[in-house]
């Protein structure tokens, strides 16, 4: 079997391995070498509430389920000629779809289908893959149990090396036109909202990260949906919390930085994302420090 | 490829080969859509969940899932209630993934099913009236004494051959034909549905083309979706039909509305057009207009299926009849509805309308249209919107195809019973009118003015699920009805929950919600037929466990029941001995001279009558009735075909006649179907063989149930029964048409649903008060500026009969020059202990001779209940009661309620109050006159000496003899 069609298999079944937890999980477990099968609280706890693994989340200027991101990705299966399923921008759903086009590839023999096939793998490879599933991969394994954190350090190691196969000088379109950070002094809602947004900030900020700012900032911590945590740590120390953000930015700088070599544009395209919103973060702090709030 | 993961994919490959080879399965498939899933069947008998009241300890707690149907609209969606097997209780009632119609979900209406059964003010015991009607005293009776009472009654009525002074008043329609079957059985022409406040105008668009009277568009597979209504938020069919056009918008299709309002559909469409109401039917002739004049429709459907050589014959006799002069006449007769015509009537402009017909001429036979109540339901002539929206699929040869429009008995499915009961010999004028021989329902809405002109006396009325004093336009007329006992015998009223028609009746009687009734029904929303089955959830479950349940008031709170076990049950009361030959059919088979149980009367039916369920149960080990009781739903079959194209079985074929253009009939006996979906009965020929098919090439189809057995373009029907100037598809001009008001008069919207409320059973559904239970006065600001009315003041709204007052919301929402006030609002008691709490205003009512008035005494305010979400009523607005100040408007051809409303809208007086309300009942019989004279009575129009065209559709279809004139006005 040529290494290729293996690769596409192995990208199945790591796809497989986001669903939740299921007897026939553990023999491709096993292969992978992944540590101690997951429980479905810890399955839950990470893509249930903490790192939603759905391309619209990170691709979209909402930071949200759907939205013009979802309707792109429906519009790749339709303009393939397939009827796109209920969650056409899940992970599993995209990596399995990636399989079937290249299964497809390789078993053509008319060249110029075969290309197209290609050109269809490579437009879903850089357009709605390598575009946010490195980076995300990266927090899955810095925040999830062994078991995910090894499934995710595959399956990042695994998207780079299929990204070789592209030319990456240019950042995918989805990202190319995305908007950026609205204004803090001018906007002030709309940009909390927007830091929130992987594509805006150029951070992935879960729920697990606004905890430990609570911690770190030794500020009460309230309990509900990420905006709402945020706003509520803005409201008690709004400098501080701009500062502690602006660290995370550079974190996510530097986390970027590492993925140049191999992601090119796309890893510059977020880099150049966490900068902007570190020099927002920074400049907004220092508004607040000169204005204390009563 | 890194040698790591070159040797990683190659074991991933190995283990799925050896996987595979040894016939397993490797993935297990996608279990991903974690907010859809739902508990496999194959867990229902002991599902578990955690208690979330124990948090943070696990505590675990079994349920057992039961399936049943969702009571509240008429989608009948599937709901599985989670009965937990320690307490018996149902917990909650979630979507019924087994369900091929609503496919697991629900909308809001459905799981709040949980407050109505848990609701602290419902009935819970057979009520009887003590005092005057009306009065608000009531002592709880025992259902012997009221069924022995209301039995004797009954029987009394029957033997003195007063069969035409028993009524049944039907709401929410529960099993299929079972209550007309119970009054076949007794003999009483006494079936009086509440379409003609609902359908009945969308259905005689239909019911004339195809002679069936009710859409089933295939919405999934549309190109373009054309609906006039806010379907996809409220409709008819509102959960299954909403989650398929949704469907087809993802696969790409346009979505057209007309919709006034800008409702939430309206944000929906790709093309939103905000016509002026009534003018409906003059945008859907330009639009069929431009497919004729540029040759955009589909000639061979057209020359196939339409009845064009009988139009020509009939109007154009000057014409050689050849389809070619059928093209060209055609494309004169609408040649006056231009865009710009249609845009002027609609008030909208005509470069959008030029394009939405665009968009309709690019749909092929994937066009999916439906019409229900909304304009249909509104308009004088409204009949002609649906008859007008669907030329626009007959021209475009989409009936019956993927996508298309399909005639719903095609998708439906109604089981032959194990009783077949005759229809009754006798002829009710009070429900049937001699002045509405094409009225397409009986005129139930017009009953308290019919009798208020001594037309008729009730010895016993009932309604079921239905509450005419608050539904109905001019409710007042119906208060004077109903309390007027020379006019009015008994009054039993059938009802799962308070409500305003019940505060005036003799007997109160507590009816299941949908957990709590055993029904089978089969609605027709997407192409394929199902049967759905509604049952006693506890009963079931009960059963399972071992139990033996003979009634379902064993297993219901209190002594609440059901209405096929109370139906039986009445019948053998009014006929003990059997010797009425009432008794007959409501015996077992098994053990004759028994009652019928209602495990007998559901086993016969999944037995002998639901082609495939019988051997389907069987493969899983399970009887017919078990396995219904298992899934509460069967698919017939999926994707029916074109029927019209379907040929006829040789044995049919026999002692065959031909009458003109085709029309084929057969001596011989129709064959039995096991399905009994009502149809229209085309008339037989001279020497009696029923009509069979129609030729079409050289071969004889099925066609449709129309006298000529095609499409009928041209209606002989209408031709022949004094209506010939509307005998083809044409504009009506509306009662609320621009040349009809005066100067400050504005048109009143008074139709809309919201997708929370259903009429007045979702009142004290707690969960859906709270997101909606009230109806601003939606106005314009175009009008609003002028009467210097802004948001939030008190308008008074005046009709042709009194007055109401509401509170003013300015909006752009809406057409200038219409007001819009929705539905379901206004609920309200008297001064009594009895009644609801949450949505139900305390007024105070009076009656100086003719004039009501109606004033709010006391809101709704937070209470103390078994419930203690009854403590957290944070809402004392309930809206106000429109439809009192409404004077009846019968169209004289359908028989429809025309519901739009002249009005006046001004700011209110000093001295008003929200929710106030006047009327003159006086007024309201003279403008009941008023809308009688537009009628052409049976005895002046009548082609062939009978009451109504014996083909059309009746719920109850007395023998032909019956249909005769009688030999005078039944006047006086
Ligand atoms: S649409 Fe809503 S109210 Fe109607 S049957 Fe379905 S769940 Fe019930």
């Amino acid at each position: 079997m040529s290494i290729q069609k293996d690769s596409f298999e192995l990208f199945r079944v790591l796809g497989a391995l986001c669903e939740p937890p299921h007897p026939s999980h553990v023999p491709m477990a096993s292969v992978l070498g992944l540590p101690k099968e997951p429980s479905e609280a810890d399955f839950t706890e990470l893509f249930l509430f903490q790192l939603y693994p759905y391309a619209s989340i990170y691709l979209g200027p909402e930071g949200m389920l759907g939205g013009e991101a979802g309707d792109k990705i429906a519009g790749f299966w339709r303009a393939l000629n397939l009827t796109p399923p209920t969650e056409s921008d899940h992970l599993t759903v995209l990596l399995g779809l990636y399989a079937s086009i290249g299964d497809l590839e390789l078993a053509e023999k008319d060249e110029a289908v075969k290309l197209m096939r290609r050109q269809a793998r490579h437009v879903l490879l850089k357009e709605y893959l390598l575009s946010w599933v490195p980076a995300y991969a990266q927090k899955v394994s810095e925040l999830a149990p062994p078991y995910y954190a090894e499934w995710a350090r595959i399956l990042k190691g695994a998207l780079l090396e299929e990204a070789k196969e592209l030319d990456l000088s240019q950042p995918p379109d989805i990202l190319a036109q995305a908007p950026g950070l609205p204004s803090a002094t001018e906007q002030p809602k709309a940009f909390v909202d927007g830091l929130l947004s992987p594509l805006r900030s150029g951070m992935i900020i879960c729920r697990a990260d606004l905890y430990r700012a609570g911690k770190d900032l030794e500020v009460g911590l309230r309990i509900g949906e990420r905006r709402f945590i945020l706003q509520a740590l803005l409201n008690q120390d709004l400098a501080l919390a701009l500062r502690w953000l602006a660290n995370e930015a550079d974190t996510w700088i530097k986390r970027q930085q590492d993925l140049v070599e191999d992601l090119g544009s796309i890893a510059t395209f977020w880099a150049n994302r966490a900068t902007l919103a570190k020099e927002s973060l920074t400049k907004y702090a220092e508004i607040a420090e000169q204005s204390p709030i009563d | 490829m890194n040698k790591n993961f070159k040797e990683l994919a190659q074991r991933v490959s190995a283990l799925r080969e050896d996987t595979l080879s040894r016939g397993e399965t490797f993935y297990p498939g996608p279990s991903r859509i974690n907010l859809a899933s739902f508990p496999p069947i194959e867990r229902w008998d002991d599902w578990v969940e955690l208690d979330s009241r124990q948090w943070p300890k696990r505590v675990e707690s079994h349920y057992m899932l039961v399936p049943t149907t969702c009571f509240n609209c008429e989608s009948a969606c599937g709901l599985l209630a989670y009965v937990n097997k320690e307490t018996l209780q149902v917990k909650k009632f979630e979507g019924n993934p087994e369900h091929p119609g609503s496919r697991g979900r629900n909308c809001a209406k459905g799981p709040a099913t949980i407050n109505q059964i848990t609701d602290p003010d419902r009935i819970l015991y057979p009520l009887k009236r003590v005092g005057k009607r009306g009065e608000g005293k009531w002592v709880r009776t025992t259902w012997d004494e009221a069924l022995d009472n209301i039995a004797a009654t009954i029987r009394r009525t029957i033997e003195e051959k007063r069969q035409d002074e028993i009524i049944c008043h039907i709401g929410r329609p529960g099993e299929d034909g079972f209550t007309e079957r119970v009054l076949g059985s007794w003999g009483v022409d006494g079936h009086n549905s509440h379409t003609n406040v609902c359908s009945s105008g969308g259905r005689t668009g239909y019911q004339f083309w195809t002679g069936i009277d009710r859409p089933s568009p295939d919405y999934a597979n549309a190109k373009v979706i054309l609906n006039i209504s806010s379907h996809l938020e409220t409709g008819h069919y509102f959960n299954p039909h909403a989650q398929r056009i949704m469907d087809a918008k993802q696969n790409g299709a346009k979505l057209i509305v007309l919709d006034t309002r800008l409702s939430n559909t309206a944000t929906h469409a790709d093309y939103w057009l905000s016509t002026y109401p009534g003018s409906e039917a003059a945008v859907m002739l330009s639009i069929a207009n431009y497919l004729i004049q540029n040759d955009l429709y589909n000639k061979e459907y057209v020359q196939r299926w339409w009845n064009w050589q009988e139009y020509l014959e009939a109007e154009r006799p000057d014409l050689e009849n050849t389809f070619e002069n059928f093209e060209k006449a055609l494309k004169e007769l609408y040649v006056e509805y231009s865009f710009e015509y249609a845009a002027k009537e609609a008030g909208i402009e005509a470069s959008v309308i030029a394009e939405v017909a665009e968009v309709v001429s690019s749909a092929g036979t994937r066009l999916s249209t439906h019409n229900w109540r909304s304009a249909a339901a509104s308009n004088l002539g409204g009949w002609q919107v649906s008859r007008t929206l669907f030329l626009l699929n007959a021209l475009m040869g989409a009936v019956a195809t993927e996508g298309g429009f399909y005639p719903n008995a095609w998708n439906k499915f109604v089981p032959r019973p194990i009783h077949a009961t005759p229809h009754p010999h006798v002829w009710n004028n009070i429900s049937w009118p001699i002045e509405f021989p094409l009225a397409q329902n009986e005129l139930s809405f017009l009953m308290p003015h019919l009798m208020k002109e001594n037309r008729g006396h009730l010895e016993v009325y009932f309604n079921r699920v239905y509450n005419p004093v608050w539904t109905n336009p001019d409710g007042f007329s119906w208060i004077e009805m109903l309390t007027d006992e020379t006019k009015v015998g008994t009054y039993v009223c059938l009802t799962p929950t308070w409500n305003e028609s019940a505060f005036f009746a003799d007997y109160v009687l507590p009816m299941g919600h949908a957990s709590e009734r055993h029904d089978t029904f089969s609605y027709e929303q997407y192409n394929g037929q199902w049967l759905g089955f509604r049952q006693p959830v506890l009963r079931a479950a009960r059963e399972k466990l071992g139990e033996k349940i003979t009634d379902t008031r064993q297993v219901n709170p209190g002594e609440v029941w059901e209405e096929n076990e109370f139906w039986i049950d009445l019948s053998w009361r009014i006929d003990p001995d059997g010797s009425m030959g009432i008794r007959q059919y409501h015996e077992s088979k098994k053990n004759p001279g028994t009652k019928l149980s209602i495990d007998e009367y559901y086993s016969w039916m999944f037995e002998n009558s639901v082609p495939g369920l019988p051997e389907h149960a069987a493969s899983q080990g399970l009887t017919p009735f078990e396995y219904m009781r298992k899934y509460g739903v069967f698919q017939i079959q999926a994707g029916m075909g074109q029927p019209n194209e379907n040929g006829v079985h040789e044995s049919e074929l026999k002692d065959l006649s031909e009458g003109p253009f085709g029309r084929i009939y057969s001596g011989t006996p129709a064959p039995l179907s096991p399905n009994i979906a009502p149809v229209a009965t085309p008339d037989p020929d001279p020497q009696g063989r029923r009509a069979l098919g129609v030729k079409i090439g050289d071969s004889i189809k099925r066609g449709f149930p129309t006298p000529s057995g095609r499409l009928e373009f041209y209606s002989s029907t209408l031709a022949n029964w004094g209506w010939k100037e509307y005998a083809i598809p044409t504009y009506i001009k509306s009662h609320v048409h621009k040349q009809e008001l005066e100067q400050d008069q504005m048109v009143l919207l008074s139709t809309f649903r919201l997708p929370t409320q259903i009429h007045t059973r979702s009142a004290n559904s707690k969960w859906l008060d709270e997101i909606s239970h009230t109806n601003p006065v939606m106005i314009h600001p175009q009008d609003a500026n002028p009467r210097g009315i802004s948001s939030g003041d008190l308008v008074r709204v005046e009709t042709e009969i009194g007055y109401y007052v509401g509170k003013a919301l300015v909006t752009e929402g809406i057409h200038p020059g219409v007001a819009a006030c929705s539905h379901h609002f206004g609920r309200w008691k008297t001064n009594q202990d009895e009644g609801q709490n949450q949505m139900m205003r305390t007024v105070g009512l009076d009656k100086q001779g003719d004039a009501w008035s109606l004033k709010p005494l006391h809101d709704v305010h937070a209470y103390n209940s078994s419930d203690p979400d009854t403590l957290r009523i944070w809402w004392n607005d309930v809206g106000v009661h429109q439809n009192l100040t409404f004077p009846v408007h019968p169209d004289p051809i359908s028989g429809m309620h025309c519901w739009h409303q002249a009005v006046r809208v001004r700011k209110a007086d000093p001295g008003d109050k929200f929710s106030d309300i006047y009327v003159d009942t006086k007024k309201a019989h003279e403008v009941y006159q008023k809308w009688m004279e537009k009628t052409r009575s049976a005895t002046k129009v009548s082609p062939d000496g009978n009451r109504r065209p014996y083909w059309l559709q009746r719920p109850l279809k007395p023998p032909r003899e019956i249909y005769a004139l009688p030999k005078a006005e039944p006047v006086g």
